[in-house]
């Protein structure tokens, strides 16, 4: 029962995140034409909610996608199928923020405008390998959203946020990598140890 | 003058220093510090590469870029790895044993981010010959520094009960911010004066 009232709300979850990547994908042609101080003020007018309400929508589609395949982990088919879309919600959440995550990883401090007036980093982007640009994004998400309260550059914490500024200095760099990498090995571990332990223990 | 260039060489040894600043070099700052004397040495041939690129890279500036500023950096890159050539191969005729002792890490220093990055910084800021070498020489140090507080912190590391998930390169990492978040504490320095 709870896995299938889950199935439903990763479903809805999906499809407003699709929906919204869509959406993006279908005004792209028009943006892309726009000069440097349109693009600024379409991105700061009219992605308010695009940022506070479908970020949010993005984050736990990708996260209820991940939660079923844990759920149905021992129904080898519906866990891939699950994986995939999983997957799919990440491509869809990261395909409108193609613009230089290294740029939001590297220096998005002192130039916060500079990376989002280039549209065309979409294109650099695709050489890299998926694995690295995700890593890049999860990256720099988690090091702006902490370190300055905002995710590309609308704020998401609210007013009595207060920065946690060493994300965004060098040592958090180091500290986020070290983290995720935390995480990694724990899932990983929390696998082999099941894999070892016998079936009806779990 | 020579306050300028102590304060370049202290700038570019802890205040910006290339590893834990700067994110330069971080494969052999996580890769070879196994052990104390291999990253020492390994810090070592770092300054030595990085004192020949300065003067290069000055010498490149001073007498042939001028003439075509476009080919700064396939000539600073050609140049360095050529030269470390020539150096390896002078070291193994004149000195077997230091080449033994240097193994793969001199030719591997060539592709090291941290040597092209001090020929990029010292054309950007326009430093002579003298500020050039100050530049290097503490940017040697700084490197070495780096490299041999982290070695020798992971050689007490493997005495050490870490929780198995964080074993290996995860515990390093958390290790590396504290590092760098001690040498946050120098970026005072250059404010007063």
């Amino acid at each position: 029962m709870v896995v299938k009232i889950w199935c439903l709300a990763t479903l809805v979850l999906a499809a407003l995140l699709m929906g919204t990547s869509f959406a993006h994908a279908l005004e792209m042609p028009a943006k892309m034409r726009y000069d440097t101080d349109e693009w600024m003020h379409a991105q700061h007018t009219l992605y308010f909610a695009y940022a506070r309400i479908g970020g949010m929508i993005e984050i736990a589609a990708i996260l209820a996608a991940g939660a079923l395949a844990t759920f149905l982990h021992d129904w080898r088919p519906a866990m891939l199928t699950a994986v995939a879309g999983a997957a799919m919600d990440v491509v869809g959440a990261t395909y409108p923020f193609k613009k230089q995550p290294i740029a939001f990883l590297v220096n998005h401090v002192g130039k916060p405008d500079e990376y989002e007036v280039n549209g065309l980093g979409c294109v650099k982007i695709r050489g890299m390998g998926i694995g690295f640009t995700i890593m890049l994004l999860a990256m720099g998400a988690i090091r702006e959203v902490l370190g300055s309260g905002s995710f590309l550059g609308v704020p998401v914490m609210g007013r009595n946020f207060e920065p946690w500024v060493i994300m965004v200095l060098p040592p958090g760099g180091f500290l986020t990598l070290g983290i995720i990498m935390l995480a990694i090995a724990w899932w990983r571990e929390r696998g082999v140890r099941r894999a070892a332990a016998p079936r009806g223990a779990r | 003058m020579i306050g300028d260039l102590t304060w370049i060489l202290i700038s570019s040894m802890v205040v910006n220093n290339f590893t834990l600043t700067l994110f330069l070099g971080l494969c052999s700052f996580f890769g070879v510090t196994n052990k104390q004397e291999t990253a020492l040495r390994l810090g070592m041939a770092n300054l030595f590469v990085l004192v020949l690129t300065a003067v290069a890279a000055w010498f490149l500036n001073r007498f042939i870029l001028e003439a075509a500023p476009y080919l700064r950096l396939i000539s600073f890159i050609i140049v360095i790895a050529s030269l470390v050539q020539i150096v390896e191969m002078a070291i193994k005729k004149l000195s077997p044993a230091l080449f033994r002792a240097l193994g793969i890490y001199l030719p591997l220093i060539t592709t090291n981010c941290a040597i092209l990055a001090l020929a990029i910084f010292q054309t950007n800021r326009g430093y002579g010959l003298l500020q050039g070498l100050a530049f290097a020489i503490g940017a040697g140090l700084g490197l070495t520094l780096a490299l041999s507080l982290m070695a020798s912190i992971r050689v007490r590391l493997d005495v050490a009960d870490v929780p198995r998930v964080g074993r290996g390169l995860t515990v390093v990492l958390i290790i590396a911010t504290s590092l760098s978040l001690a040498f946050m504490g120098f970026a005072g320095l250059g404010s007063s004066s």
